[in-house]
């Protein structure tokens, strides 16, 4: 009851009545500003109210002066670096930083802070303080190290980083821009998944041998004739004149099986930051799992797809990286082909908005549908969720429920019809 | 590399401080004085004041004792309630006082804009001791500072400075104190590597700087300034000057010690070998003559002390310290300059202290046949102190002498003495010499005392040449002996009743039998100046016959009388003229016919004129070498000085004793130069009778040396010196006068400038002062005559206004322009 009262007197304090006049009052938010302020009032009193105020004014002055060149003029002989070690991150890991600071003043600078990205503005060791710098000596390289731990993923810095003070009193400050020669790449943060995809434990797993199933690589092991959606490549020419019907060989297939990893960008381009975040960290924990136990996987992202491999796995997750929704008018449903695997894994969201259609669309590849949620799973909506879609909630156990989905559809087997939880 | 690793604070809300209350409490002040002032029942206002800071205290205290995770929780929201209501209640109370007393008690209360400032200032005190977050603090802040400049402005009692001040400064500690905590908790850890190669860079540069500006600076030949502390050196220049800062010719046989009395450093063995360092017999003979072969009528005898001589040094016996000074010396013609070979320094003794100092090298007390003596049943050694090892600062000192407290300033003074070139084993001193020590001597046989009672280095040649003797001295306060009620204003050992204990001050009550009727003089003096019997103090006496040897005998050194002059005293007042011997031999033997013991001392007289600023120190010459007498008082020997040429030995006096001495000294000169005084307070009085004619003459003359000046310049100054004069006659500017009327009525009074060029002149100042710029310049240029001939008029009349009648503006008749 208080605690409500309370939020109403202080909504009904904060509440911003004229909007309009905040272009004109806002330099006020600024300590600069009451200073300003103070010493025009303090001139005015003094011309005509009483001379004492002039001493106010001189005080004011003073201060405003004071507070004003010394940033400015300490902030002249800073030049700075940026570096972060390694330059390459998931979120959330912890990672070296390090800025190197020059101070070509013979006197020293005190009371320096970092400003960048909120992302990358913090220290391991003082969570919710700013970077700061006590003191930079005179006439000195100094290097300053901190334990940094990215919150998302992207291509940091994002805008300029500055190196600022208001020392010593506050009220205005000079800043400096760093520099970066290597900007830092923070990967989607990827969920360790334990349990382990059917398929995968062949012989051949290592070396991505062939098996003896009929497939479209390796050696050729019989004939047979010709089927819609034959590769011309496939023709067994002789035999074809011969019968006078189309007759293809039969192959070997890959020990490796395939899947394809659709993400809805429709839907990634309508959810919240938070919910496009978690989708594709969702994508880069089944890619990256899939790939380290041998099996092959066509990513889908609208229209485009791409094959991942361990050679490539940098550069994907660098896309993943920097990776921003596009247009809606751009956006166009994907296409799987034959060669789009064993299963499909869709990372979509709960919105009833998808570029990906309902099951039909894929044909018979398995579809499983991993979905974030940005409520808890039981306040999911079932007309809107599919019936065979595992529900993914934004939060601080979306981990273990990704987890949980993946053991489920691994007991069910990736290419085996999956069954809604 | 230095390396640092940052210490991690959390923000354990802990750090809330009292800045922001103490802050708010001194605003609070600030409005007290205000409000205070302007109520009727001021006691109702201090009482609340209080009762509200006391109060925002007790909640500062309380909040400060829990921590910040507690105030922001959930549970603390109604307690955060009740100090919101709370601090309502607390900045309406203004308001309820205000309604009370003017319903309730049919009081006047306070005024409304007051009510409304207590308001705010409740609300300052009550943010500051509630505040649980930077923005309350902020908030509390920004109404301090606004009350305090509102105080400031809108009072003009004294007492708002005084606590504005504090607040200022506070103010700005609690603007860096905020900036620090809000970025401290984050500091990272750093190493430090110093930019050895800029560093480098730059002091090259500074040093190449200071060489162009070293190189510049020699070009222009100021070397004396520029080679200030270096080892002199010989050669490159053709001239030397004993007081130049640079050894030309000097430091190759001596050292670098010539130049700074603390240094020392032989470089020459010679320096320890005989050499043509002069003894005080050289010296005397040197400076005053050979004293005259006057037969005596009895031969004496002079013991020779038991050091055995080696052979080698029978040549220089002759430079052993005389034991007799006779006062009948052949005139001096020639000087022999003794300076040593390879040098050209003639400095006996070099002294870091206040001078003029009189520094003592022996006495004597008895005169006998126009002959000083040191007698030699006079054995000082037994009535002087033993030397008494003191450590003062882990220094070896040597307590040497204790003298009446009463009769000198408590504090001592320090002074040093290095001796350059002078051989004696006595130890240069002023008469008040209390402590003694050379750097690591601390054993007291290296000191002793010699029969007339002067510090000296026993068993020794002399005093090692370049040692540094430091000194304590006391300066006299005499100030007892010239009030007749001190029992220390009695100095006369003839009176009945005298402490006759001391009887070896017969020895400086003797006077020889030729000198009596000579020195009897001073008691003419004394009766002369109405100084005799109890209508003086002895010490007045002394004093009466020293300024009247200062100011009837001048400095003579060639005045010297023959070989067979019997009393030099009689001698010495018939000439009016005689060496300073001479004089110090009259005043001494006219102080003991008055029956006050007095002595002979020979010595050094360091002049204030050798200081040289640059060394802090004085140089000693040998034609310093000077004597004077001392006075006995009360176990202390004060010196004196009966000859006008030199200063008087220094005295302390308090304030109080120098007006007093001043006022009589000011009465004894009317006294002396009745009609010169009348004639001097005649004029006095007459410039100020006639100070504002005066005043007017020298700003004429002044403003006559301005006229070279341009037009526009010297307009303005007629104008500034037209203003003062009024000023100076107290004849106001009539209210509401313009510039025109002004101007008009001052040059009709103040100049015979003609009407038409009166005008033209009133015309061209208004343009000046309200035309603009292109017609001044054309103003100027039309009428530059016409201001120069006003200008000189002007400068005429106040010129001649020395000997116009005094008059007042009424008289003056204005004219009026057409």
């Amino acid at each position: 009851m208080s605690q409500e009262l309370l939020t109403r007197v202080g909504s009904a304090m904060h509440y911003d009545f004229c909007p309009w006049a905040n272009r004109y009052v806002y330099w006020l938010k600024r300590p600069i500003g009451w200073v300003v302020l103070a010493f025009a009032a303090s001139l005015l009193l003094g011309i005509y109210v009483s001379q004492q105020a002039y001493m106010a004014a001189g005080i004011v002055a003073a201060v405003g002066i004071i507070g004003a060149l010394w940033p400015w003029i300490s902030m002249m002989g800073i030049r700075g670096e940026l570096s972060w070690t390694p330059s390459r991150c998931e979120e959330e890991e912890i990672i070296d930083t390090t800025l190197t600071i020059t101070n070509r003043w013979p006197w020293p600078a005190w009371g320096l802070v970092v400003q960048a990205d909120d992302a990358i503005s913090n220290q391991v060791n003082a969570p919710g303080q700013p970077i700061s710098l006590s003191k930079v000596p005179a006439w000195t390289r100094s290097r300053f190290w901190w334990d940094c731990q990215p919150s998302s993923r992207g291509i940091y810095p994002k805008r300029q980083v500055r190196l600022t003070t208001a020392f010593p009193f506050g009220i205005w400050s000079s800043s400096r821009i760093l520099k970066v020669d290597e900007p830092l790449v923070v990967w989607p943060r990827t969920v360790r998944l334990t349990d382990v995809p059917e398929n995968s434990g062949t012989q051949h797993l290592g070396i991505g041998g062939l098996s003896q199933r009929v497939g479209d690589d390796g050696d050729w092991m019989g004939v047979r004739p010709y089927r819609e959606g034959d590769s011309l490549r496939q023709v067994h020419w002789a035999q074809t004149a011969r019968r006078d019907n189309l007759v293809v060989f039969e192959r070997q297939s890959r020990s490796r099986q395939s899947v394809s990893i659709a993400l809805d960008a429709l839907a990634a381009t309508r959810c919240s930051p938070e919910e496009r975040d978690w989708m594709l960290r969702v994508l880069a924990s089944l890619a990256n799992h899939l790939l380290q136990h041998a099996w092959n996987v066509r990513l889908h992202i609208g229209e485009r797809w791409q094959v991942l491999h361990m050679g490539n796995r940098v550069s994907f997750m660098d896309q993943l990286a920097a990776w921003e929704s596009p247009a809606q008018a751009q956006l166009a449903p994907p296409v799987f082909g034959r060669d789009c695997g064993v299963a499909i894994a869709v990372i979509s969201h709960t919105q009833n908005n998808s570029t990906l259609g309902d099951d039909s669309s894929y044909g018979e590849n398995r579809i499983h549908r991993f979905m974030t949620w940005s409520k808890t799973i039981d306040e999911a909506s079932p007309e809107i969720i599919p019936r065979n879609a595992w529900i993914i909630g934004v939060g601080s156990e979306a981990d273990e429920q990704l987890r949980e989905a993946w053991r489920q559809a691994c007991q069910m087997g990736i290419s085996q019809e999956a069954v809604a939880p | 590399m230095t390396t640092r690793i940052a210490r991690v604070n959390g923000n354990s809300g802990k750090n809330r401080t009292w800045g922001t209350l103490v802050l708010a409490t001194l605003a609070s002040f600030i409005i007290l004085l205000l409000r205070v002032q302007g109520t009727a029942t001021p006691t109702w206002i201090v009482v609340e004041t209080f009762a509200v800071i006391l109060s925002a205290f007790g909640v500062r205290v309380w909040m400060n004792q829990r921590s910040q995770e507690s105030l922001d929780s959930a549970e603390f929201a109604r307690l955060r309630m009740i100090l919101l209501i709370a601090g309502g209640i607390v900045i309406l109370i203004p308001w309820l006082s205000k309604w009370t007393q003017t319903r309730l008690l049919g009081g006047t209360g306070e005024a409304t804009e007051l009510v409304w400032i207590g308001m705010l200032q409740y609300a300052a005190l009550w943010f500051a001791g509630g505040a649980y977050q930077p923005r309350h603090e902020w908030l509390s802040f920004l109404m301090s500072c606004f009350l305090a400049i509102f105080g400031l402005a809108t009072s003009d009692r004294q007492g708002m400075i005084q606590i504005v001040g504090p607040f200022a400064i506070i103010a700005v500690w609690w603007l860096m104190a905020r900036y620090w905590n809000s970025i401290e908790g984050g500091f990272v850890a750093s190493e430090n590597i110093p930019l050895i190669r800029m560093r480098l860079i730059i002091l090259l540069g500074m040093g190449m700087m200071a060489g162009i500006v070293l190189w510049l600076a020699t070009s222009a030949g100021r070397e004396t300034v520029l080679l200030d502390g270096f080892m002199p050196t010989s050669g490159g220049k053709q001239r030397a000057d004993a007081s130049a800062r640079q050894g030309v010719g000097d430091g190759d046989m001596l050292v670098a010690a010539r130049d700074e009395a603390y240094t020392f450093g032989a470089v020459d063995t010679d320096l320890f070998l005989d050499s043509e360092v002069p003894s005080m017999y050289d010296l005397v003979s040197e400076i005053y003559g050979e004293a005259s072969n006057k037969k005596r009528k009895y031969a004496r005898a002079i013991s020779l002390d038991q050091q055995v001589k080696d052979v080698d040094r029978e040549g220089t016996e002759s430079k052993k310290n005389s034991r007799e000074f006779s006062a009948l010396r052949k005139p001096n013609e020639q000087s022999q300059n003794f300076r040593p070979e390879g040098t050209d320094s003639r400095a006996i003794v070099q002294v870091i202290g206040r001078t003029p100092a009189w520094l003592r090298l022996e006495t004597f007390d008895r005169f006998e046949e126009a002959t000083w003596l040191q007698s030699s049943s006079l054995d000082m050694k037994k009535r002087n102190l033993e030397p008494e090892l003191k450590m003062i600062q882990e220094k070896p000192w040597f307590t040497v002498q204790t003298v009446s407290g009463e009769l000198v300033y408590p504090v001592r003074e320090r002074l040093a003495v290095k001796v350059i070139q002078f051989e004696s084993p006595r130890i240069l001193s002023p008469s008040l010499l209390t402590h003694i020590h050379i750097d690591r001597v601390d054993q007291p046989d290296f000191f002793g005392w010699s029969n007339d009672g002067q510090m000296m280095m026993p068993n020794r040649e002399h005093v090692p040449r370049l040692t540094i003797i430091h000194q304590l001295t006391q300066i006299p306060s005499l100030h007892s002996l010239r009030d007749p009620t001190s029992p220390l204003s009695h100095l006369s050992h003839t009176q009945a009743g005298h402490d006759r204990s001391g009887d070896f001050l017969s020895h400086y009550l003797q006077i020889d039998a030729p000198e009596q009727a000579s020195a009897a003089v001073a008691r003419q003096w004394l009766e002369q100046a109405k100084l005799v019997g109890s209508r003086a103090t002895d010490w007045e006496r002394v004093m009466a016959i020293v300024n009247r040897l200062r100011s009837s005998i001048q400095l003579d050194a060639s005045s010297v009388p023959s070989e067979d002059c019997d009393s030099v005293v009689s001698f010495v007042l018939q000439q009016g003229r005689a060496p300073d011997y001479l004089i110090a031999t009259t005043a001494a033997l006219m102080i003991r016919d008055s029956g006050i013991p007095c002595r002979l001392c020979r010595g050094f007289l360091a002049k204030s004129e050798r200081f040289d600023y640059r060394s802090g120190q004085t140089e000693v010459l040998p034609e310093d070498l000077h004597t004077w007498a001392e006075v006995y008082a009360h176990g202390m020997w004060i010196p004196i000085e009966p000859t006008g040429a030199y200063p008087m030995p220094h005295e302390h006096r308090t304030w109080w004793q120098w007006a007093i001495q001043t006022a009589w000294s000011i009465r004894d000169t009317v006294i002396r130069h009745p009609i010169q005084s009348a004639i001097a307070a005649s004029l006095v009085a007459l410039a100020l009778y006639f100070r504002q004619r005066l005043l007017e003459c020298q700003i004429g003359l002044l403003t006559a040396m301005m006229q070279w000046m341009p037009a526009r310049t010297r307009i303005r100054w007629m104008l500034g010196t037209l203003r003062w004069r009024m000023w100076l006659w107290d004849e106001p500017i009539s209210q509401g006068a313009t510039v025109e009327r002004w101007l008009t009525e001052q040059l009709a009074i103040r100049s015979r400038a003609s009407r038409s060029d009166a005008e033209t002149f009133v015309r061209t100042v208004q343009g000046l002062a309200y035309a603009p710029a292109p017609l001044q310049q054309r103003t100027l240029a039309a009428h530059g005559h016409v201001v120069s001939r006003v200008c000189w008029s002007l400068v005429a009349s106040g010129i001649l206004g020395l000997l116009s009648p005094r008059r007042s503006s009424s008289s003056a008749k204005p004219i009026t322009l057409n």
